[in-house]
């Protein structure tokens, strides 16, 4: 067996629940989530290199972003102008779900892309803001930035917010607003 | 819902996996296609103009090179693509020189060589502003905003087989390659001179670094093109470039202007007691819509909510907005909510309806939230908010 197929095989049985997961909370919709993974994974181990084994999986979730902020902008560049037809249809499809789950998969898709890749790194796959910044390529204040605003538009939709918004403590504390918005939740 | 966010989180990925394939189908699908693709990997052949090459069977535009994991395919040695004026092609094989595969792979040397600009070119929009070097944002959506440009004098029937992939060089070694997405690649007719713009995929580093270096590049946009029919049918690789980019240090940090900052803007006064004040510049809208800077931010001056809009255009309120930016000297388009999709949470703008048109604003664009808010300062103007988010729209 070859070193990428290798390296591919143990990245698919460690790790497929967590980057099937991270794609599916960003497209929301399993088939395609299925196919950004698959993609993903074509593209990172086709390349001449294998990654190492620690960077393999970053390289994935990058390439899954990626994959997904490409198809996105062309939905959004035909929604764009669709607009000129009076089409007015900004919600994306979902999967067919029930109560809690159909609360928290339509509010994510109420996030912009980058909000949602924070939100589904930090909360799902419990990476600090400074993992989630190596991640996504960003920097840590641009990701505070993001789950911030994340957050208050998941605690506008959802109840019950609070306790998870405030597990956020390895972040800059700068912002007074996050600090004075926690507070007043208590 | 009394769970917390990782919980719903979890909850709602654990009822994905459960439609999902398995992992060992998931190996099984990727390993045969990963397979595929090596097997056929690609070398760009880069050769000089029409001027020195010869013409052989009339079929193909470039010569390709496959060079897979341990076989190699010869092509034929004398491929170019046929003059729009040339005679018809002759049944006769030519001895020419055959130019010298030159491959973008990682790692890979790449010299100084003109690229391939018949029948197709891959040109930038960056040279439109200058000579470059140009900064760019490698964690943007379209990192070089290129088009491919029909330079025949006939109609030409293309599929693009992928996207546009940004390489950069440095000391002349290939140092990044594009991670490429799927192509949503419709069938493309272009007219003599007509250009397609493209998309282009993530750039990562090719010694497994997962950020692009801070430093100075050739880059090159490269993407695998069909031509159907006609003398220059045939798959072959379109490469555009080079061009002299910067990538700068990350985490620029958003700071108010200094003396560094642009001039005054060109079309006048704000409020009177910011006459001497140093203005920022707001971003050219084309530029804006590229989506290019993730911190894009747009100072809304009018908006109409899906209950009035008209689809743009005529109504008065954004007329209104246009012409009194105007007289500052700023000439703006009518911009729909779809190119800045926080716009509508941000300013309490409710989604529109079915048969309602999406909402509809006037708005300048800044490189900064801190650009942005100076500005409004400055100007003394009432606007509708200032919303920092994803500005990205192409209109056709």
């Amino acid at each position: 067996m070859e070193d990428w197929e290798q390296a591919m095989g143990e990245l698919v049985r460690t790790r497929h629940r967590a980057l099937l997961g991270y794609a599916y909370l960003l497209c929301n919709d399993v088939r395609e989530a299925e196919d950004l993974v698959q993609d993903a994974l074509v593209k990172v181990f086709s390349r001449r290199s294998v990654p190492q084994r620690e960077a393999g999986e970053g390289y994935v979730r990058k390439a899954i972003f990626t994959l997904y902020l490409d198809a996105y902008r062309r939905r959004r560049r035909w929604a764009g102008i669709r607009h000129l037809v009076g089409t007015a249809d900004r919600r994306e499809s979902t999967d067919a779900a029930t109560g809690d789950l159909l609360d928290i998969t339509a509010a994510m898709q109420r996030l912009p892309p980058r909000q949602r890749a924070c939100v589904a790194l930090r909360h799902l796959d419990d990476l600090t803001v400074a993992q989630v910044a190596a991640e996504l390529g960003i920097a840590e204040g641009t990701v505070s930035r993001h789950l911030h605003d994340a957050h208050a538009t998941l605690r506008h939709l959802l109840a019950d917010l609070a306790p998870a918004a405030a597990r956020d403590t390895d972040h800059r504390p700068a912002d007074p607003r996050t600090t004075t918005e926690q507070r007043s939740h208590q | 819902m009394n769970d917390d966010l990782h919980t719903s989180l979890d909850r709602a990925v654990d009822d994905a996996v459960a439609q999902a394939a398995p992992p060992e189908q998931v190996h099984r699908t990727v390993a045969q296609r990963i397979r595929d693709v090596r097997r056929r990997r690609p070398t760009l052949v880069i050769g000089s103009t029409l001027g020195g090459l010869a013409l052989v069977g009339g079929t193909a535009f470039a010569a390709v090179q496959l060079v897979g994991g341990d076989e190699r395919r010869e092509v034929p040695d004398v491929i170019s693509a046929p003059r729009p004026d040339a005679p018809e092609p002759s049944a006769e094989p030519t001895e020419v020189p055959t130019p010298e595969p030159l491959s973008l792979e990682c790692g890979a040397p790449v010299d100084d060589r003109p690229v391939l600009t018949t029948p197709l070119s891959v040109e930038s929009e960056l040279t439109a502003s200058g000579e470059g070097p140009w900064t760019i944002n490698t964690q943007a959506a379209s990192i070089i905003p290129t088009y491919l440009r029909n330079t025949t004098s006939q109609s030409l029937d293309l599929t693009l087989e992928e996207n546009a992939g940004v390489h950069l060089v440095q000391d002349g070694v290939v140092v990044a390659e594009p991670v490429r997405g799927a192509v949503d690649a419709p069938d493309v007719t272009l007219e003599p001179d007509e250009r397609q713009i493209l998309l282009d995929g993530r750039v990562v580093m090719c010694d497994g670094s997962v950020d692009v270096r801070p430093g100075d590049y050739q880059a090159y946009a490269a993407l695998e093109v069909t031509v159907v029919g006609g003398p220059w049918a045939g798959t072959n690789d379109v490469v555009g470039g080079p061009w002299a980019v910067t990538v700068p240090a990350p985490d620029p940090v958003v700071e108010a202007p200094d003396d560094g900052a642009p001039d005054a803007p060109s079309g006048g006064s704000g409020g009177g007691e910011s006459v001497d004040e140093v203005w920022p510049e707001p971003v050219d809208e084309a530029v804006a819509f590229q989506g290019q800077n993730p911190g894009t931010t747009a100072v809304w001056f009018a908006v109409i909510p899906p209950a009035e809009a008209t689809g743009g255009g005529d109504h008065p309120v954004l007329e209104a907005a246009q012409a009194e930016l105007a007289a500052l000297g700023y000439e703006v388009t009518q911009t729909p909510f779809m190119c800045q999709l926080s716009a509508y949470e941000v300013l309490g703008v409710p989604d529109p309806q079915p048969g309602e048109w999406d909402a509809w604003g006037v708005a300048l664009f800044f490189a900064s939230r801190a650009d942005a808010e100076r500005w409004v300062e400055l100007a003394g103007m009432n606007v509708v908010g200032i919303v920092e988010g994803e500005v990205f729209c192409h209109f056709d």
